[in-house]
């Protein structure tokens, strides 16, 4: 599992974590079943405070996407189908508001905004098609 | 306000200099009343004051020019050649005036003996001032005054007076190359380039215990041989150490290991200092009557400097109550290495007496006498009652180095007392061994409790 | 509060010198595998504190107890958990690093070669030179390697780092993280440098005039102070912005930069929403942090 910290963003560490970790399971890099490092492995890894990561975890496991077994460590949850799209629409809704914002700032009109998102789309997600093709 | 004046108001600006210059005049005063009666007596001592206030008043320009800031400071590099030559004059015409009174029948002589003195008097300025320029540690020459109680032996102020009063020109034209030497000295392009931010102990340094330690350090790094540790010292004290497990004896060993390790590595200096100890025995021991045993009592007075583990930062010094027996388990060791050494020279004074022969000087027979073993017990006396002092005055080494000089004088007046009156009345009613032991174990008892309340009652910081 | 865990223990710690009172009435709990940073301007008392935890000093009233046992009273066995490293940089001058070193590791059965051996060559100790000889920098290289040795449990740093270069100091850091893996070892670290310190701490103790003004987790520190930026998306901002807590604050027409006490961030989104704002939320960084609680 790949993380990311950086210490100058504002953004608590142990945050980066969760967002982090959340993002890898719902899109599907951790799977089901998948153990997590150890608290001791990933905070000496990334060069942080083992309690934060500690922190983290518990967070994602009360939010239930991280399951504790005893006396073996901890594993990424089956997500239920309700949690999974308030979750996803968490995820994206901060993204989306960013954009959202500059878009009303620059005085897009909505049709503008959404032809925009649109495009976006559709240029990523070929590139995706086109890649999967090769 | 010119750069000298600024610099000339050193003078008095500092309450240490002005009491300073209080004792220099108490001693000027008797002895220009003494001279001025053409008496021989001290007539030296106008000299030696002469050195001394050359010592100290070259410590200021020194102590400016070795500020690294000094160096950028326009106009700064011939200060100390005004500076001093500015004392030097305004001193010796002072001389000259006051020795105006010189008692003499001829009027040209008289004035030519002013001069004489006044010029010879500048020698001795430049050749303090040379001291302090020369050796960043100048104040050890002091200790060579002490040599100065022989000179009475030797006739030595006839001499000096003979030479100022009578050979007048020769000092004159002397005294004249001097200060040409001197302003050539000092007017050097880089003067200020040479000391600038150098390590150099001012006039008060050697009471100051965070300016001494920087300049400790310098000497281990400029003198790295004269700190090396043997190997097989320093592993038979780790070995004690390590086996020793975590308690007082652990201690104890490494508090020893700071006290003595290099004495016992460095064989060249420890025999240095035994050829010391002999001369110094060997002129003592010629000084007739009782001066000699004085020897019992310099080595006590080094162990003012002796090492305890108390005010360390360091936490292998251990708790409380382990920096307690190891500091009083190394005071006891210094004791006991004191008396061994000054037991040792007692020994090889009256082994030696019978072989020396004795020494004609100026119609004066002198023979060589050996220690009073009776006196042995001294260090085991002085050491903790200096120790004691120190620890008490720890902060103030002004004051504790007064109080230990009292004790000096005290126990140094004893045997001078013991002495006189032995010689006088024929008995000493109140000295005999038990008075004695009972005045060792006060001591001990005193220095422990005063160690064991610091140890556990103080900061250790 | 389960008493095992607690190392050391403060009590209405009060401390004189001479008129100045350098410490007021500390009461202070540190428990085992806390990493705490303990801030404060020159002179506020840290070093006073960080002494009574070690016994050095003697409290003129209170009590300070650490393992258990008055720190005044500390015996050998309590002494050899404990790593120090002075604010003085007082060492042995006379010994050369190398027997510095060896005299040292003779006080300690637990002495870790291993990470003597990594250290020396990880920041270049100079082992045969004398101690007297090194920079300040290098002596507080040594001094730390000296405190750590021994893996200790309870390690204090009174500015460990003040004299490193920034390559040392980094290498510092990551020594300090790799230490504060093992979750039973409590360290506390007085120093001035804030950025190195946020990366390791977990716990905040910061200090003003001998008084403790702040004793609570790095986490609620953070999460007390927020700092956000709203921007009108419609024209200009109210003149009276409907925050409350505000310590600081910026503004022009349409946009403003504000930093609040003790907010949720929900409740921010929420006024920023009613406003017609868009709003971004970042927590402060601890140098910030730190002016803040300490200049008020």
């Amino acid at each position: 599992m790949l993380l990311e910290i950086d210490h100058h963003s504002g953004v608590p560490i142990y945050q980066q974590v969760i967002r982090q970790i959340r993002q890898q399971i719902m899109i599907g890099g951790l799977k089901e079943g998948d153990q997590l490092e150890t608290v001791r492995d990933l905070a000496a890894r990334l060069k942080v405070n083992p309690m934060t990561i500690s922190k983290a975890y518990s967070l994602l496991e009360a939010e239930g996407l991280l399951e504790r077994k005893r006396g073996i460590g901890l594993f990424a949850a089956k997500i239920k189908e309700e949690n999974k799209e308030q979750i996803r629409d968490q995820m994206l809704e901060s993204t989306m508001n960013k954009a959202t914002v500059i878009a009303i700032q620059l005085g897009l009109t909505e049709e503008e905004a959404i032809e925009y998102l649109k495009k976006q789309y559709r240029q990523f997600n070929s590139a995706n098609e086109g890649d999967k093709n090769e | 306000m010119s750069i000298l004046i600024i610099n000339l108001k050193q003078l008095y600006q500092r309450i240490s200099l002005i009491v300073l210059w209080l004792c220099f005049i108490g001693f000027l005063v008797p002895i220009v009343t003494i001279t001025l009666k053409g008496s021989a007596g001290v007539f030296g001592g106008v000299f030696v004051w002469y050195y001394l206030f050359g010592l100290f008043t070259a410590s200021i320009p020194v102590e400016v020019i070795t500020k690294p800031f000094t160096f950028c400071l326009p106009g700064h590099n011939n200060i100390p050649l005004k500076f001093l030559s500015c004392v030097c004059f305004s001193s010796a015409c002072l001389f000259f005036i006051i020795f105006l009174f010189y008692p003499e029948e001829n009027v040209a002589h008289k004035l030519a003996t002013a001069m004489s003195i006044a010029m010879a008097g500048t020698m001795f300025y430049w050749l303090g001032a040379w001291v302090v320029f020369r050796f960043p540690n100048w104040q050890f020459t002091i200790a060579f005054m002490g040599l100065l109680g022989l000179s009475q032996k030797f006739n030595i102020p006839e001499i000096v007076k003979y030479i100022i009063v009578k050979e007048w020109l020769a000092v004159i034209c002397s005294g004249i190359f001097v200060n040409i030497l001197a302003y050539l000295h000092w007017s050097r392009k880089y003067i200020a380039r040479k000391y600038c931010g150098k390590m150099w102990l001012g006039a008060f340094d050697a009471w100051n215990k965070q300016r001494l330690k920087v300049y400790t350090e310098s000497r281990m790094v400029a003198k790295n041989k004269s700190w090396k540790i043997s190997p097989a010292i320093e592993s038979f004290f780790i070995k004690r150490i390590t086996y020793a497990g975590p308690n007082f004896e652990r201690y104890i060993w490494g508090s020893l290991y700071h006290a003595f390790a290099i004495m016992f590595s460095q064989q060249s200096q420890s025999s240095r200092g035994f050829l010391i100890g002999c001369i110094l025995l060997l002129c003592l021991g010629y000084t007739g009557s009782f001066t000699i045993n004085v020897i019992f009592v310099i080595p006590s007075l080094m162990m003012i400097q002796a090492y305890m583990p108390i005010h360390s930062p360091m936490l292998i010094a251990g708790g409380r109550k382990e920096r307690f027996w190891a500091s009083f388990a190394t005071i006891v060791a210094d004791t006991i290495f004191v008396l061994l050494v000054t037991s040792s020279f007692a020994l090889l004074s009256i082994l030696i007496t019978p072989i020396m022969p004795a020494i004609t000087i100026s119609d004066r027979e002198l023979q060589f006498t050996p220690l009073d073993t009776r006196f042995f017990f001294i260090p085991s006396l002085m050491i903790p009652l200096m120790i004691t002092v120190r620890l008490l005055l720890h902060k103030m080494p002004v004051l504790m180095m007064f109080v230990n000089t009292i004790i000096f004088g005290a126990v140094w007046g004893a045997v001078i007392a013991f002495f006189e009156t032995k010689r006088k009345a024929g008995f000493v009613p109140y000295v005999n061994p038990l008075s004695i032991m009972c005045l060792i174990i006060m001591a001990w008892l005193i220095f422990t409790l005063i160690l064991r309340h610091i140890c556990m009652k103080r900061n250790l910081v | 509060m389960n008493n095992e865990n607690i190392i050391v223990q403060i009590r209405n710690l009060s401390k004189h010198f001479g008129k100045i009172q350098a410490l007021k009435d500390i009461t202070l709990d540190i428990s085992r595998g806390q990493i705490i940073g303990l801030l404060g301007a020159n002179g506020c008392g840290k070093s006073t504190l960080l002494r009574h935890i070690i016994g050095l000093y003697l409290a003129d009233g209170g009590t300070c107890e650490t393992f258990g046992t008055d720190a005044a009273k500390l015996s050998p066995v309590e002494l050899g958990k404990i790593g120090y490293v002075h604010q003085e940089g007082e060492l042995l001058g006379w010994m050369t690093v190398k027997q510095l070193i060896r005299y040292v590791s003779a006080y300690y059965k637990n002495w870790n070669h291993h990470l003597e051996e990594k250290y020396i060559s990880d920041f270049n100790i100079p082992l045969t030179k004398r101690v007297a000889s090194l920079s300040p920098g290098q002596r507080q290289q040594l001094a730390i390697l000296l405190a750590i040795g021994f893996d200790p449990e309870l390690l204090i740093l009174d500015e460990p780092a003040s004299a490193l270069d920034p390559l040392a100091r980094s290498r510092f850091l990551d020594l300090l993280l790799q230490l504060i893996q093992s979750g039973d070892r409590t360290i506390i670290i007085s120093s001035h440098i804030l950025s190195d310190v946020e990366k390791v701490i977990d716990h905040t103790l910061i200090m003003k005039q001998g008084e403790i003004i702040r004793d609570c987790s790095f986490d609620s520190l953070r999460e007390e102070f927020l700092k956000f930026t709203i921007t009108s998306l419609n024209g200009s901002l109210p003149k009276n912005l409907p925050f409350k807590n505000i310590i600081q604050c910026e503004q022009n027409d349409n946009k403003a930069v504000m930093i609040v006490q003790n907010e949720t961030e929900d409740n921010l989104r929420n006024i920023a929403k009613n406003l017609n704002c868009e709003i971004e939320i970042k927590t402060l960084p601890l140098d910030d942090l730190y002016k803040i609680v300490v200049c008020g």
